[in-house]
Parts: C-alpha cells; sequence; structure tokens
C-alpha cells in the first residue's frame, strides 16, 4: 500500500502513522499480511472509535453488512492531540494519495514525473506527487518557476491588457483538474507609465490536484499502462525595460497506472 | 417572526451546503451513500480519546501511536473489500 511506501517521508518529520477500520482483528491480520502492512491497523468491529469522531456514515442502513463504515479520510494530528490538517473526499471512490498529502501539507516536492522547460525568460519545473495511480487517486502536480533575473510576470486578475500567467490543464473525460492554487503576488509600481500591477518574480510555486477517474473512464486513454495528462502553461514576462512576446509552453505529465483490472 | 427567520437560516444553509457539494467539478454523480459526508473534528480541535487494538493484538491509544510530531491517523472503510 502506498502509505507504506511514503511512511518514512512522514517519519523523518516526526509523525507515525496508523489506519483504522471496522474489521475485526482476524481480517486486519490477513490483510496487514497480504499487503505487507508494517505500521498499525486498528480494530473497531463496534466502530466506537469511529462514532467518537463523529465520522461514522449515516447513510448505510443498520442491517447492511457495511453498517459501521466511516466516511474515509486523514487527519494529522499533532503531539498534542490537536487536529492540524484533515483530507476527507466525498466521493469514497477517491483517495488523497499519501504523496499528494506530502507534497500539499509539506510541500515536500519529492518529484515524480520531472519535466524541464528553459526559454530565456524562465525555467519551467513540471512535477507530480505520484508516479503511479489508481482509478480514484487524487494527486498533486505541482509547477515550479524560476523566473531570470529582473524578469516578472503578472499574477491572475491583472488589469490593463497584460497577459497573467495561466495555467491551463483541458478537462477530459478520464480525470478532472481542480483549480489551480497560486501564491500572494507582489504589487510592483512602475514609475515610468505610472502603473501598480500584481506580478511573481524569482521562483514561486504552483499546485494544483487531478482526480482520477474511475476504471471505466481511464481504460479509453491508458496506453501501455500509462497515462498522460497535458496542459499548458502562459505567460507574458517583462523586465525593467521592456515586455516581450506572451509564450503558451505546452506541459506534460505521465503515469503509470495500476489496479485497471477488476 | 421568529420561525421565518429560522426557515430563512436554513433555507441558505442547505443552500450553500448544495452549492459546496456541486462546486467542484465531477466525472460522475456523487453515491447516495456518500451524501453528506461529516468529516469529524474541525482544524484546531482536539481528536477524542481512543483506544482499539492492532493487527497484533495490542491494545493501542493516541500516546502510544504517535511519533514525536503527532500522528497521521487514516480512517479506512474496510480492509475486506
Amino acid at each position: 500500500m502506498e502509505l507504506e511506501q511514503r511512511r518514512s517521508d512522514f517519519e523523518k518529520r516526526g509523525l507515525r502513522v496508523a489506519a483504522l477500520m471496522y474489521d475485526p482483528v482476524e481480517t486486519i491480520r490477513a490483510f496487514a499480511e497480504r499487503k505487507g502492512i508494517t505500521y498499525p491497523l486498528l480494530s473497531d468491529p463496534e466502530s466506537e472509535v469511529i462514532r467518537a469522531f463523529g465520522i461514522l456514515n449515516t447513510n448505510i442502513p443498520r442491517k447492511s453488512k457495511a453498517y459501521g463504515i466511516p466516511f474515509p479520510g486523514t487527519y494529522i494530528i499533532d503531539e498534542n492531540g490537536v487536529v492540524r490538517a484533515k483530507f476527507f473526499e466525498e466521493d469514497h471512490r477517491e483517495r488523497y494519495t499519501a504523496s499528494s498529502i506530502l507534497v500539499r501539507y509539506f510541500r515536500d516536492d519529492a518529484g515524480r514525473a520531472v519535466k524541464t522547460v528553459e526559454t530565456k525568460h524562465l525555467k519551467l519545473t513540471a512535477s507530480a506527487s505520484d508516479a503511479v495511480v489508481h482509478p480514484g487517486s487524487r494527486i498533486t502536480l505541482v509547477l515550479k518557476v524560476e523566473l531570470k533575473p529582473k524578469m516578472h510576470v503578472y499574477a491572475p486578475g491583472v488589469a490593463g491588457g497584460y497577459i497573467p500567467v495561466a495555467w491551463e490543464i483541458p478537462q477530459t473525460g478520464a480525470w478532472v483538474a481542480l483549480a489551480a492554487g497560486y501564491p500572494e503576488s507582489r504589487t510592483l509600481h512602475l514609475e515610468a507609465i505610472d502603473e501598480t500591477l500584481p506580478v511573481f518574480e524569482g521562483t514561486f510555486r504552483l499546485t494544483r490536484d487531478v482526480v482520477f477517474g474511475q476504471r471505466t473512464e481511464l481504460a479509453p486513454v491508458v496506453r501501455d499502462g500509462r497515462i498522460t495528462v497535458k496542459g499548458s502553461f502562459r505567460y507574458q514576462a517583462c523586465d525593467d525595460k521592456m515586455c516581450y512576446p506572451p509564450q503558451t509552453l505546452p506541459l506534460e505529465w505521465s503515469f503509470a497506472v495500476e489496479d485497471l483490472e477488476k | 417572526m421568529r420561525t421565518d427567520w429560522i426557515v430563512f437560516w436554513a433555507a441558505a444553509a442547505l443552500a450553500a451546503g448544495l452549492a459546496w457539494a456541486q462546486s467542484r467539478p465531477r466525472l460522475h454523480a456523487l453515491p447516495k451513500t456518500d451524501e453528506g459526508v461529516k468529516t469529524g473534528p474541525a482544524i484546531g480541535e482536539k481528536i477524542p480519546a481512543f483506544q482499539a487494538v492492532d493487527q497484533h493484538g495490542r491494545r493501542r491509544s493516541f500516546e502510544d501511536l504517535r511519533g514525536p510530531r503527532g500522528l497521521v491517523l487514516m480512517f479506512v472503510r474496510s480492509a475486506d473489500w
């Protein structure tokens, strides 16, 4: 399981990991052996802990075998028992990967599926939290932009005919690309033309999540066990003297896909 | 008069809740069993005390599960299916 593979990345930050489910201990023991899980798996057969946390799935009828399951999700809890972050998906078939949590919460750019593009204005490094995805995986894509000296680009929302940065990922039937997160921009005052504009300078980092579809949605776009997410990055760079023509750089992230057979 | 306000705020809360649920694009409809997802303690809130038996038959609690900076606790639907 993916959490097993990434547990050292949490442990080096002083966090240990555990998972809880409503199955009896025998089932959990067999599951741990089958999947090679060494971190603690906790058995909650009466759903006492699930209820104490307030996440019992009350849509399931009492007489169903599934009654007692939680709404699935992950908490990051500090040493005092206080929740610092939580990652819950509404659709139980969708799941944040442990790697995605590491990228989003710890800004760990372990960086898989890395591709670099360089122009005379900037260097762009595209990476992803995961190299391997499953149906329903929610992963994080990262774009690191390193502007060359004296260069700036415009933040979304800039007025006056300037072209803001735009990270496009066309939606397809195989995944949903969620909105990109941009950092705080800096306000630049251009004396010569008396304009005040929101810009990015130096190095900045954008992230956005992609949620992959279910098996039937992925199958049409998988080639040789791999899936490629394509997008583009548009920008207009200016330095202290002039503005350069806008550029659109093609981007792609390539993943191995597992669990396609039922 | 008071009930009018209660109805108004209940309707507004429901609309906001529905808007949140539909605000992110989806490829497929939300399964009925996933409606009204509850996510438990809020950020900044303390988790409840708990105990549970692990795969080795040992009784565990938060204090012996956590590392020096805390614990990543994942609630999974089932090990079996």
